[in-house]
């Protein structure tokens, strides 16, 4: 089966920054997270794709048609900015009927449409309001009803839960799992916080300096970052230059398992910060070390252990507070699958 | 002695006392019996006791009215011209008495001192400046007594005073011109303000106003009479029709090419563009005479290019209609580019991506989002290049002398009668100008879809 969106070697440049090569794919109606840290390029590839910026290499192919020539108006893919970009000279209504204009459907027709989404998107009350009056949740509402009324077979979110409360980033997810789960449209989910893409997402593509480092499951990509830089990103607070020889992983005097043999000789090991227990005295345990710093982190205790020659930052659970004294020694363990071999960096050859 | 029993004996003892007054008066032969002043005093004690016996009022606010009646019937009797006005002159410092106890009571020591040294000097004023004007004195009491609760109510209020007194006979004219600054500086304080600021914009007023001055003399010196008759006079007429027209052909012609040209500036990024742009200001670098000979120079009927033209239209610019449009769209191109050019740059690009990804054409983008939001400053740029091209004299002069515009004619008037005749010519055609500048902002902030637009979104 062809995918729906299919990106290759899709180059741009924007001054002296460059995006790409890239290259995505991804299924009708799935919802693809793209992460990457702040200036990685991930709002330029949005912008490529949905053609408001002119591609210097590469083809993007939508529902199996080039659209990498066609201007944005004739692409169909709907766009929701991170500041939303309400056209302030028009009420919410009005900018809901704003690309309805070009679409040739009947008077009616149009109507229904438009009051259709005004309620999907829980925004009638609002319809004869003008956007300065708008809250921060509800001008992103209106802007995904804006983006929506037109029916996009592809839906490009930068940032949605960008400058939203608590209760704004719950009701929007609540949107967002609706467009999944009824309408069936591709959406691209442009966000620079993981937890975020989580709670949505099943695929995800991380993005550095302009490109994709790694595209795939999120469990996989999250148990298994494939460079230094993703390990970090997502979260993994423990990564050590290590070598390896067979299934063993070696950082110094320091030795673990790794329960499969990587394809290098050397490179990294990345372990988990949740996977690591303190052992009980007397228990086996991997290795030991002197607690040197304890933060309560609110839902996990961060922990680091200075453990000769490795730092371990451990994120433990709130009931082992009592025992944890700073300065004193423990014995740390963890499973072999929460250790993850990396390829040394520069190498391009072991990536999925 | 309790609070219940003072409000019954003391308005029974001012009636008594009012009572004992009068009789002693009476005996000593200064009062007759049901003279006006005597009936008023008493009127007055039965006021006064019947607000004290309801408890609306106080003792102490008591006690001073009936020293101020004690005081006003002697001095009503010995120096009022006339009862009534010492009648009237009492009730006032009733009210004045009244409002003073009331604004002790309620209001700041500085309330207070304000009020009470307000009615001082004005008591002065009366004496010094105000000879035989009791009338407008009690009136100006009035005002004291209704503004003294508020330190900006009572600032207009000395404004009026001292227009009426010190600035006459231009005490309209001050009164007017000392509310609109007392706005603009209450306005300022309400808001955020700064020394430095505050300090620029009064010497800044202080050229503005030195500037302004000629143009203000004139127009209020002349004799409304002898602008009605200006405007009855047919070659007047004729002169500010050709103007109006001729600015609004130019400022239409303009706005069709330069309205664009500044969307394309503001959007395009190519080399030479500050070149263009720098170029763009050349009719306000050139000296008007030079620019209109050097339309002369290509556009006249003999010269090689107006010669063409005229060939193939048969249309001349020297000395035509055309001609007076050229002058002015030469030198109201700039306004109108550069303030359309500004207007497009604050439109967000962003805004434009956002309809095309909602199926609007670069057209349509424009048509719809971009000039909208940029209406408000293109108007204004619009209105300015008019009125630069209904004023523009020098290269006009040099291109089509006739048919005359209104510049040109004060020009050929002044030549022909001198600086006294011209005066009510040149007012006839400040306050036009000032008419159609007024009425074109008016017509912009009424008009509908130029007003709605908003700051930037939430």
């Amino acid at each position: 089966m062809t995918p729906h969106l299919h990106i290759g070697g899709v180059e741009a440049s924007f001054g002296s920054f460059k995006v790409g090569p890239v290259r995505i794919e991804t299924e009708r109606g799935e919802y693809l997270a793209l992460l990457g840290p702040t200036g990685c390029g991930k709002t330029s590839l949005l912008k490529c794709i949905a053609g408001l910026k002119i591609i210097t290499a590469g083809s993007i192919r939508l529902a199996g048609q080039e659209i990498s020539g066609l201007p944005p108006e004739r692409r169909g893919v709907g766009l929701v900015a991170q500041t939303g970009d309400l056209f302030p000279h028009r009420n919410v209504r009005e900018n809901l009927d704003f690309g309805l204009h070009y679409t040739r459907l009947n008077r009616t027709t149009r109507q229904a449409r438009l009051e259709k989404h005004l309620v999907m998107f829980r925004i009638a009350p609002l319809a004869h309001r003008y956007p300065a009056g708008l809250s921060g949740g509800e001008t992103k509402r209106v802007a995904l009803a804006r983006a929506m009324v037109l029916e996009p077979s592809l839906l490009l979110l930068d940032e949605p839960f960008g400058m939203l409360d608590h209760n704004g980033r719950l009701e929007m997810a609540e949107l967002l799992r609706m467009i999944l789960r009824e309408l069936g449209t591709t959406v691209i989910h442009v966000t620079h916080d993981r937890h975020e893409a989580w709670s949505l997402a099943r695929r995800c593509a991380i993005m550095n300096q302009g490109r994709i480092v790694q595209c795939g499951q999120v469990a996989d990509v999250f148990r298994r970052p494939a460079d230094v830089f993703t390990a970090q990103f997502l979260g993994c607070e423990n990564v050590f230059e290590a070598s390896f020889t067979e299934q063993t992983a070696r950082c110094g005097e320091a030795r673990f398992a790794l329960g499969y043999k990587p394809p290098f000789r050397s490179g990294f090991v990345a372990i988990r910060p949740e996977r690591i227990a303190v052992a009980a005295h007397g228990q086996p345990h991997l290795i030991s070390g002197r607690l040197i710093e304890l933060q309560d982190a609110g839902d996990n205790l961060k922990a680091c252990f200075d453990c000769g020659a490795l730092k371990l930052t451990a994120r433990l659970p709130l009931e082992l507070a009592p025992r944890l004294t700073l300065n004193a020694c423990f014995n740390l363990t963890w499973l072999a699958d929460a250790v993850h071999a990396i390829k040394p960096q520069g190498d391009e050859g072991a990536n999925s | 002695m309790p609070r219940s029993s003072a409000r019954t004996v003391i308005p029974l003892f001012i009636l008594a006392a009012h009572a004992a007054l009068h009789a002693m008066l009476g005996i000593g032969g200064w009062l007759r019996p049901f003279e006006l002043l005597s009936l008023l005093l008493l009127g007055a004690n039965l006021v006064i006791a019947l607000c004290l016996w309801k408890g609306s009022w106080d003792l102490p606010s008591g006690t001073c009215t009936m020293l101020l009646i004690a005081g006003h019937g002697l001095i009503g009797q010995r120096l009022a011209p006339d009862s009534l006005t010492s009648g009237a002159m009492l009730t006032v410092n009733i009210l004045i008495v009244y409002v003073g106890v009331k604004i002790y009571e309620h209001l700041s020591r500085l309330h207070f001192a304000a009020f009470a040294g307000s009615y001082l000097i004005l008591f002065y004023i009366f004496l010094t400046r105000m000879q035989n004007a009791e009338a407008l004195f009690l009136l100006f009491l009035m005002g004291l007594a209704a503004t003294a609760r508020d330190f900006k109510l009572l600032t207009y209020f000395w404004a009026i005073v001292l227009s009426f007194t010190a600035c006459q006979p231009y005490a309209w004219e001050t009164t007017f011109s000392s509310f609109l600054i007392l706005t603009a500086l209450f306005s300022i304080r309400d808001s955020n303000w700064n020394p430095a600021s505050v300090i620029f914009l009064v010497g800044g007023m202080a050229l503005l106003l030195f500037v302004l001055l000629p143009v203000i003399v004139l127009m209020a010196g002349e004799d409304p009479r002898n602008v009605v008759a200006m405007l009855k006079s047919e070659s007047v007429r004729d002169a500010l029709r050709l103007t109006a027209v001729t600015a609004t052909i130019s400022t239409v012609i303009l706005a069709a090419f330069c309205v664009p040209l500044a969307y394309a500036l503001s959007r395009l990024d190519f080399k030479g563009k500050s070149l263009l742009l720098a170029l763009a200001d050349l009719p306000i670098i050139v000296p008007q005479s030079a620019a209109g000979l050097a339309i002369l120079k290509v556009f006249g009927k003999q010269q090689y290019l107006g010669g063409i033209i005229f060939d193939a239209f048969g249309i001349r610019f020297d000395g035509s209609v055309f001609g007076i449009c050229l002058a002015q769209i030469f030198v109201a191109m700039p306004f109108i580019l550069k303030g359309s050019l500004a207007a497009f740059e604050s439109v967000p690009v962003a805004l434009e991506g956002a309809a095309r990804t909602l199926g609007a054409s670069s057209f349509s983008a424009f048509k719809r989002v971009a000039l909208p939001l940029a209406m408000k400053g293109v108007v204004a740029a619009a209105i300015l290049a008019w009125a630069r091209a209904a004023g523009e004299f020098g290269a006009v002069l040099f291109v089509a002398p006739y048919p005359e515009t209104a510049p040109i004619a004060v020009y050929n008037l002044f030549n022909s009668v001198g600086l006294v005749q011209t005066a009510p010519l040149v007012t006839t055609i400040l306050l036009f100008s000032l008419a159609m500048f007024l009425a074109l902002q008016i017509l912009v902030k009424l008009a509908p879809g130029l007003t709605r637009r908003e700051g930037s979104g939430a």
